[in-house]
């Protein structure tokens, strides 16, 4: 829309910029020519009456802005001219709507002496529009602050609808050097910001940029059109390009539409506005549409320029509401674009249309100020939207991560809390599986006692006791009261507190040989092959460490076994080797090893417990276990840690 | 009949439990073979015939209920299968279903044992 409206003042500033032409408004107001416009009232005999009666002011009218009007009898017309600078000036009169065929000029100086009078005959038809149509034009030149007076005379039957081109080719050079510079500039502004957008869009992804590169498409082919159509009454464009000037104008208000819908974003946050760009565009498109069966130049033309106007209007006040609301800075600079360029606007309107400011290149050229301005602002608003995006992409990926890590830190706490959890679970169900395999072992060896108890009673109660039976039964009830007592021995281990042993330095070739001891008590053929070292220091609370290594033996090596300890001088750990002599050891060992809670049931039922001990008491000590080995030839070993190895 | 004549099959992992039967019941004259598993009482049933079958319930090779389905497998019929248990959630319904005729709980009284295989089968 802004763009629509830019390119028309756009055209016209170009054509008045470099060819300082004037109509008749203007003509009083000229910084370069000053004059006035009479028309008489009734026809004149001749020139002599003519000067007499301007001189008079009698039949005479001044004109301040001439009308097409047809006249069916012959007329008079009076321009006066002033040359306000001291260069040449050169003035063309044309009739571009006139229909006549001959006009008589009298060329009078300032004290109304007649200098030159000639007759125009030749004409030039205008093409398409209306056959009968011509155009009549004079060259009048005006010597530096020199004063003249031009009477003309129309035939009868002409239709006035002058246009009085005054120019001046000095001038006119001068401005078309200075524009050339200036035009080079914005042509350069404009490429070059056609093709920033043009990348931005690629690499952004931006549809806004798209949006915008159409609407420049739009508005350079619409520069493209008018400025081949100066004043829109030299028609020298094809008739094809006039038809798609309608075409134009409806791309540049529905990208215009598109874009601010894009850029503003009011599709999500200002249902309103959103609908008012909606209508307009909607409205650019039934236009469109609708004038391909509208005549050049006539209607459909002009509403859509009513159409842009109005878009410039409501645009001004949707960016001015949604930047007072919003206080968004992509909301500002869109304000600041449209700003410049409809101040430029204006201000170009108010000097060149209503003579408010001075007339000169600066004013008749404003308008590329203007524009150029907007663009550059709409560019870096682009640039600024997109940073805006990332920035708001960034702190939510940083709102997701920061959230994400909250939820790893809740997950970490409710699992630590929920492992605590299984673990008391576990525990109790060891316990009680424990308990159970306790019971176990002790209700029967008491049953035993209980029915060798009750043979003692039946064998003494019988007249002739057989002693060596007595004794037998005796004896077994001594070995099953042992074993029991073993067990509730080992059921005292596991009730020690583990923080009352106090941590010391100790040989661990010593604490496993206590262990060995023990395990041999139990029937099992274990040996400790020491390798590489006589001593090992290890800081350790003994008798846990003790328990536990009878413990894994017990559950873990087979009757006969080695224990070997070996020290990797690669990375300092000191390791135990558990093994069965190449023998295989039984494959539940392996989930014995990785988790000892799993183990309750089946062959070692009731180990499970002990074994979860033994792991914790590795755990707080550093140790780790590895499981080594295929399945023939399966082994364990314990890695012990740095912190545990007193070097002396 | 003779107690000599009655061969009875104990089975138990337990080898003590297993031991204190045995000498109990040779000493009331009966002829007595010890079984530490489930299954290692079916493979012997395969070959031999029992009267009367003491059983514990809880082994790991085999428990009881496995011995007294493979003996309805085997389509055996001894005098009498007592079963003998510590620790169980069954109930005695569910070993006579099964096909045991008695059912005791640990610690055994063997003097009522010994009574009800006499009163049974000796001297019905």
């Amino acid at each position: 829309m802004i763009k629509i409206f830019l390119t028309m003042i756009l055209a016209i500033a170009s054509i008045k910029g470099f060819g300082q032409t004037f109509t008749i408004k203007d003509l009083n107001k000229s910084a370069v020519l000053s004059g006035e416009y009479f028309e008489f009232t009734k026809p004149q005999k001749n020139i002599s009456e003519a000067i007499s009666n301007y001189q008079n002011k009698t039949h005479i009218q001044k004109l301040s802005k001439l009308k097409r009007k047809y006249k069916k009898e012959a007329a008079w017309y009076v321009f006066t001219i002033k040359s306000s600078f001291d260069k040449k000036i050169e003035r063309v009169i044309q009739y571009p709507f006139g229909c006549t065929d001959e006009m008589e000029i009298f060329e009078v100086d300032s004290k109304l002496n007649l200098k030159k009078s000639y007759t125009r005959t030749h004409s030039t038809p205008l093409k398409k529009r209306n056959f009968r149509a011509r155009r009549l034009s004079v060259q009048i030149n005006v010597k530096p602050l020199e004063e003249k007076i031009i009477f003309a005379k129309l035939k009868s039957r002409h239709i006035v609808g002058m246009i009085f081109d005054i120019q001046n080719p000095q001038i006119a050079k001068d401005y078309e050097e200075k524009y050339k510079v200036i035009s080079l500039i914005y042509t350069g502004v404009f490429i070059g910001l056609f093709f920033y957008n043009f990348f931005y869009g690629l690499t952004s992804k931006d549809k806004t940029a798209f949006y915008y590169l159409g609407m420049l498409t739009s508005i350079s082919f619409l520069i493209l059109i008018v400025a081949d159509v100066p004043a829109y009454f030299n028609i020298t464009v094809s008739y094809f390009f006039h038809k798609s000037l309608s075409i134009h104008h409806a791309l540049m208000i529905i990208f215009s539409c598109l874009f601010a819908i894009s850029f503003l974003n009011t599709k999500n946050n200002f249902k309103k506005i959103h609908l008012s760009f909606v209508v307009m565009a909607s409205l650019a498109v039934i236009v469109a549409i609708l004038s391909i069966f509208d005549p050049l130049y006539s209607i459909s033309n002009q509403i859509l320029k009513n159409l842009m106007t109005l878009m410039l209007v409501v645009s001004i006040i949707n960016a001015g509401y949604i930047a007072f609301k919003t206080r968004q800075r992509p909301a500002i600079i869109y304000l600041l674009a449209i700003g410049a360029l409809f101040t430029s606007g204006l201000m170009y309107l108010l000097t060149w249309n209503y003579g408010l400011f001075e007339r000169s290149f600066f004013t008749a050229n404003i308008i590329l100020l203007g524009s150029a301005i907007e663009m550059i602002l709409f560019s870096i608003a682009l640039a600024d939207n997109f940073n805006l995006k990332i920035k708001n992409e960034l702190n939510k990926r940083l709102l997701a991560e920061n959230s994400l890590k909250d939820l790893n830190v809740d997950l970490e706490i409710k699992v630590k809390s929920k492992t605590k959890e299984l673990l008391s679970i576990k525990r109790r169900a060891a316990l009680g599986e424990m308990a159970v395999s306790v019971a176990h072992e002790i209700n029967s060896p008491l049953s035993a006692v209980f029915n060798n108890n009750q043979r003692i009673v039946k064998l003494l109660s019988k007249e002739n006791t057989e002693r060596e039976k007595l004794l037998r039964t005796s004896k077994k009830i001594e070995t099953l009261l042992e074993g029991i007592f073993d067990i509730t021995k080992n059921l005292q281990l596991y009730g020690d507190d583990f923080n009352k042993y106090e941590l010391k330095e100790y040989d661990l070739v010593q604490v496993l040989q206590k262990a060995i001891e023990k395990v041999k008590l139990l029937g099992k053929e274990v040996e400790l092959v020491n390798i590489s070292f006589d001593e090992f220091q290890v800081l350790c609370k003994e008798t846990p460490l003790v328990n536990s290594f009878v413990t894994l033996i017990k559950y873990l090596l087979l009757n006969s076994s080695d224990i070997i300890i070996n020290k990797k001088q690669a990375d300092s750990f000191i390791y135990i080797d558990f093994n069965s002599r190449g023998k295989k050891l039984p494959t539940w060992i392996k989930s014995y090893l990785s988790e000892s809670f799993s183990s309750q049931t089946g062959e070692v039922k009731g180990s499970g417990l002990e074994l979860s001990i033994v792991k914790d008491t590795f755990d707080s000590l550093g140790i780790e276990i590895e499981i080594g080995g295929e399945e023939d030839d399966f082994k364990f070993r314990l890695k012990l840690p740095n912190s545990m190895i007193v070097i002396k | 009949m003779n107690s000599k004549n009655l061969s009875i099959l104990v089975v138990d992992d337990n080898f003590d439990i297993c031991d204190v039967i045995k000498d109990w019941l040779e000493d009331e004259d009966f002829t007595v073979i010890t079984s530490s598993s489930g299954n290692k009482a079916i493979r012997l049933l395969q070959k031999e015939t029992f009267d009367v079958i003491i059983s514990d319930v809880k082994m790991s090779d085999g428990t009881g209920i496995d011995l007294l389905k493979g003996i309805k497998d085997l389509k055996l019929h001894p005098k009498m299968i007592i079963m003998m248990t510590g620790f169980s959630d069954l109930t005695e319904e569910y070993f006579l279903n099964l096909g045991a005729t008695h059912f005791y709980n640990k610690p055994l009284k063997l003097e009522e044992i010994t009574d009800l295989i006499k009163s049974t089968i000796l001297y019905p």
